[in-house]
């Protein structure tokens, strides 16, 4: 029967997955039960035997306090502590001044002292398992290991390269602050920090990766989120078991609602500023150490077409730029699709004077629009993709002439209608309008072409219809992808959807994401001169 | 043409068929086949170019019948 | 409650439901013919004929807060007698969905793509549609959201657009057809559309407040009326005497749009407009027929019904006519008769028995 070798398969890939699992218990298990020896060889044999005698690895041994039987050792990995404060908070009072209770023979004792007494640093832990230990050393903090204490002190002194502070190339703003995140944890958390000094911003700590120990970091604003989606962000990470999670994007696939569907339920960015006011808005956000990218949740549709920017901008300007945004975006799904509809099907909707010119400039090119468009359309990303990946001055000055060279050299040649060049570029341009739906509206793109070469405009709408049943489907952690469009909320929908509503005015947050504490600020506190008593304007009084 | 036919057929009946056969519905599993049986056969009669009635004027036949 | 379908929608959402299954069809197929230059107003009384029975199924619905129409039958008629009643009226929502995918058909191989095959339409819509039916009711009511608003902008431009072309002349002479026309077409359009919202018997559950059903069904038929009227007076207005000869005149009134600068033709709206709101009364058919047939049967999930119903439905749309004559004579003497039983006799006849009957047994008021 043509089952059985599926079944098989299917077993074989059950037994082996089953087999990692055990491993992965296995692994655990070993590293839990371990503790530290008494003395301090045993331990540091230990130590070196599971980092595999690493080059990077420096122990360095050292007599308590001038006599010379107390024996202790620091270890660190070089490259990832700060060697000054090493020296000069850790080696240098142990080494030159006389704990309290040197000399006594209970080493646990002896360790508190020097915890509480001599070691200048600020963040300090005691340890006493040496899969604990490993990973602190291996995570840049210095391990402090004495002769008869089976505990260790972890003491933090991060040292490691990291870039500056700065904006990010991928959303910048002309008018606002201009900091990124960086790839350190602690630094993204204190940049957010600064721009939200109210004590319930709280921030939780967690663990993914068996072998990348990456930490993530939740960060919400204790009154204004939902609980059950800080829980339901809690259980997902905590449902992660894999190797490593080297960027936002491995973990937003890991936490997302709709792996299959192509568009984003978690948001992404970069900017510190951005996070601050989503979080206000009762959304969290998920820090990863490593990347600058931070993942928001929830995510709406809508937010696509928000920027920073617009705050910065009057209210009238911002508002038309919003839908200069929405129209781009529709602009670069349908454009292609309704160019080939319209020449291939529907050629008595364009207007007669349009239609003489586009006939005679796609007069005796070859192929049928729909394969022209799909090729344009595919050599347009492949100049996208490899723009992308040349050093930075070559790349830009190729991708401008490559375009320029392939769309004339492509006209002269008739192998391509001049219009369809220009439908190309124009869809290109109106793509970077809105950068985050770069990968959605591509796919939709393609999908809607080779619809409209079957079945023309209704092939469109059809298509239109599936995205939006999909779109209507998607929840993300539990909201509405498209609220506050449906289910319509006019109050969200006035103040951050239709028009960009002016400060003063936007008092609600949207209701679906910070629906326990929806008041923002007093009403209408509209700007504009004081008025005294009498109901004169204050400058007037000036001349 | 019937060939084809069938094999739309076999096509859809993969989609949902798995899903019923591992949740184990049967009495949706018997309706399932039934009415997809109904439509095949009529499609077959279809493609042969078998006589129909035609519906809806059947039906308008038979009001008219009875009121006119 | 069925655990057969766990969403629910608020009031709003199926108002916006019910109009643009009013109007669906309604945009393409003008069901006003008789009537000429009045067919405006027997819209109106159409409209009001209409309510009358719209009470009788929403007090049945009222008694019966938690259960759709097929439901309710087999519990007020008991288990054989109610499951047939439950049959009829299904076989009425899947002949219903049949007749509205061949007009659908019909228009698009007529006026748009003349060289594809009907079955093509008809197919991709019902793909699309049993996509959405899939999803379930919480994202049909939301598609209607959507795209309800957007035909109703479109109409209304389409309309403003036309302002100088109307012609106001050719409303008059007032109620100049024969009273006897004049009431038989407001009943063909109590009928068709107004009547076969009885089809939303099977989403009052569904919604947040069950009891509101049918205000809100009310509140969807008078909009629906609005807007038809609104269309009515713009294609007679515009086209005058030749309304009556037209198929779709709605097509007719759209292309004698003359914009100074724009050359372009705008029946792409009407194409556009019929498309959408007519895929959302396909879809609310289809779901309506999969739902009562997974109650009738008793599944325990929809998802198996959705495809052969499908099918079913499209090659009941090809072949319940020999030809487009035959169409228009069924909509006009077959249909308001046929439908009628379904949509008056039946819950009529079941409100009759439920109160001769008592049930439910544990009234809570109405």
């Amino acid at each position: 029967m043509y089952h059985k070798p599926r079944r098989r398969l299917l077993r074989r890939l059950k037994r082996e997955i089953a087999k990692i699992k055990m491993e992965f218990a296995r692994e655990e298990f070993n590293s839990q039960s371990a503790g530290l020896a008494a003395t301090l060889a045993a331990n540091l044999d230990a130590i070196r035997r599971e980092l595999n005698n690493s080059s990077d690895l420096i122990i360095r041994r050292f007599n308590l306090g001038g006599s010379y039987q107390d024996l202790g050792a620091i270890i660190y990995i070089d490259g990832l502590v700060d060697k000054n404060q090493v020296e000069r908070s850790i080696l240098r009072p142990l080494m030159l001044m006389k704990a309290p209770s040197s000399g006594r023979p209970d080493g646990d004792d002896r360790l508190a002292d020097i915890e509480l007494g001599l070691i200048t640093v600020g963040e300090i832990k005691r340890e006493c398992r040496l899969t604990q230990v490993i990973e602190a050393v291996l995570s840049g903090k210095t391990v402090l290991l004495i002769d008869g204490s089976q505990k260790a002190l972890v003491i933090a002194t991060p040292g490691w390269e990291k870039r500056s502070v700065n904006q990010p190339d991928s959303e910048v703003i002309v008018k606002g602050p201009r900091d990124g995140f960086v790839e350190t944890l602690r630094t993204n958390t204190a940049l957010l920090r600064r721009k939200l000094g109210d004590p319930r911003l709280a921030l939780e700590t967690l663990q993914v990766g068996t072998r990348t120990k990456t930490e993530i970091c939740i960060a919400y604003l204790k009154d204004i989120a939902d609980p059950k989606l800080i829980k339901e962000i809690k259980q997902r990470i905590n449902r992660i078991n894999t190797d490593g999670i080297f960027s936002a994007g491995a973990l937003e696939e890991f936490l997302e609602d709709a792996s299959l569907s192509f568009f984003a339920t978690m948001g992404y960015t970069e900017r510190p500023d951005v996070v601050c006011s989503k979080l206000l808005e009762g959304r969290a956000a998920v820090f990863i150490d490593g990347t600058p990218v931070v993942l928001t949740a929830p995510f709406l549709f809508i937010e696509n077409f928000q920027s920073p920017d617009d705050y910065t901008f009057k209210l009238f300007f911002g508002s038309m730029i919003r839908w200069v945004r929405y129209t781009a975006f529709l602009i670069s799904i349908l454009l292609p699709a309704v160019y080939v509809a319209l020449v291939s099907f529907h050629q008595e909707m364009i207007p007669t004077q349009l239609l003489i010119t586009t006939a005679a400039a796609i007069e005796g090119t070859p192929f049928p629009v729909v394969i022209e468009a799909l090729v344009m359309g595919l050599v347009f990303e492949i100049l996208r993709e490899a723009g992308i990946r040349l050093p930075r001055p070559i790349g830009q000055t190729v991708s401008i002439i490559g375009a320029l060279v392939i769309g004339e050299a492509t006209v002269s040649a008739g192998l391509v209608g001049a219009p369809l060049i220009i439908v190309v570029a124009f869809t290109a341009i109106t793509s970077f309008v809105t950068p985050t739906l770069v990968q959605e509206g591509t796919l939709i793109r393609f999908a809607l072409t080779i619809l409209s070469g079957f079945l023309g405009a209704f092939g469109i709408t059809i298509g239109l219809l599936a995205i939006l049943i999909h779109m209507a489907s998607l929840r993300s952690f539990g909201v509405p992808y498209l609220s506050p469009i449906t289910p319509m909320n006019l109050r969200d929908l006035s103040q951050d959807v239709l028009i960009r509503a002016p400060w003063w005015a936007m008092f609600t947050r949207p209701k679906v994401i910070g629906g326990q504490n929806r008041a923002r600020q007093d009403f209408y506190s509209q700007p504009g001169p004081t008025r005294d008593g009498q109901g004169e304007a204050a400058d007037e009084t000036l001349e | 043409m019937l060939i084809l036919l069938f094999m739309i057929f076999i096509f859809l009946a993969l989609i949902d068929v798995p899903w019923l056969v591992r949740k184990e519905y049967w009495w949706e599993l018997a309706v399932y086949s039934g009415l997809m049986l109904t439509a095949l056969i009529i499609c077959v009669m279809m493609v042969i170019d078998a006589p129909f009635p035609a519906v809806s004027t059947e039906i308008g036949n038979f009001i008219k019948s009875i009121f006119y | 409650m069925s655990q057969l379908e766990r969403g629910k929608i608020s009031g709003t959402q199926m108002v916006y439901l019910l109009v643009s299954f009013a109007i669906g069809s309604s945009i393409i197929i003008a069901p006003g013919r008789g009537a000429g230059h009045d067919a405006w107003f027997a819209t109106i009384i159409g409209a009001l004929e209409s309510m009358v029975w719209v009470l009788i199924f929403t007090t049945l619905a009222r008694r019966f807060p938690d259960q759709t129409i097929v439901e309710i039958m087999e519990v007020v008629f008991g288990p054989f007698l109610g499951k047939a009643l439950a049959v009829c009226f299904v076989w009425y929502s899947f002949h219903l969905c049949s007749l509205v995918i061949g007009n659908f058909t019909d228009f698009f191989t007529t006026v748009v793509m003349p060289e594809t095959p009907c079955i093509v339409f008809a197919v991709s819509l019902v793909l699309v549609s049993a996509f959405a039916v899939h999803n379930g009711l919480e994202v049909i009511a939301r598609c209607g959201l959507v795209l309800l608003p957007i035909a109703v902008f479109l109409i209304i431009s389409t309309i403003f657009l036309e302002l100088n072309q109307l012609d106001l002349k050719n409303f008059l002479p007032f109620l100049e057809t024969p009273w006897p026309r004049l009431l038989k077409t407001a009943h063909n359009i109590a009928v068709f559309p107004f009547g076969e919202t009885v089809i939303f018997g099977m989403i009052f559950p569904y919604l947040n407040q069950p009891r509101d059903g049918r205000s809100r069904t009310v509140l969807g038929i008078l909009l629906a009326a609005f807007i038809l009227t609104l269309l009515y007076l713009r294609s007679i207005g515009v086209l005058g005497a030749t309304r009556s000869i037209a198929t779709y005149p709605a097509l007719e009134a759209v292309k004698l749009i003359k914009v100074p600068f724009l050359n372009i033709r705008f029946e792409i709206i009407v194409i556009i407009n019929f498309l959408t709101l007519g895929f959302l009364k396909i879809t609310t058919l289809h779901y309506s027929t999969v739902l009562g047939l997974a109650q009738i049967f008793k599944f325990r999930a929809l998802r198996p019904l959705i495809i052969p119903v499908g099918i079913l439905t499209v090659l009941l749309s090809l072949i319940n006519f020999q030809g487009f004559v035959e169409n228009l004579e069924f909509s006009e003497v077959g249909y308001p008769v046929y439908a009628l039983f379904f949509q008056l006799v039946i819950p009529l006849l079941t409100l009759i028995v439920a109160v001769i009957r008592k049930l439910p047994s544990r009234r809570t008021g109405c």
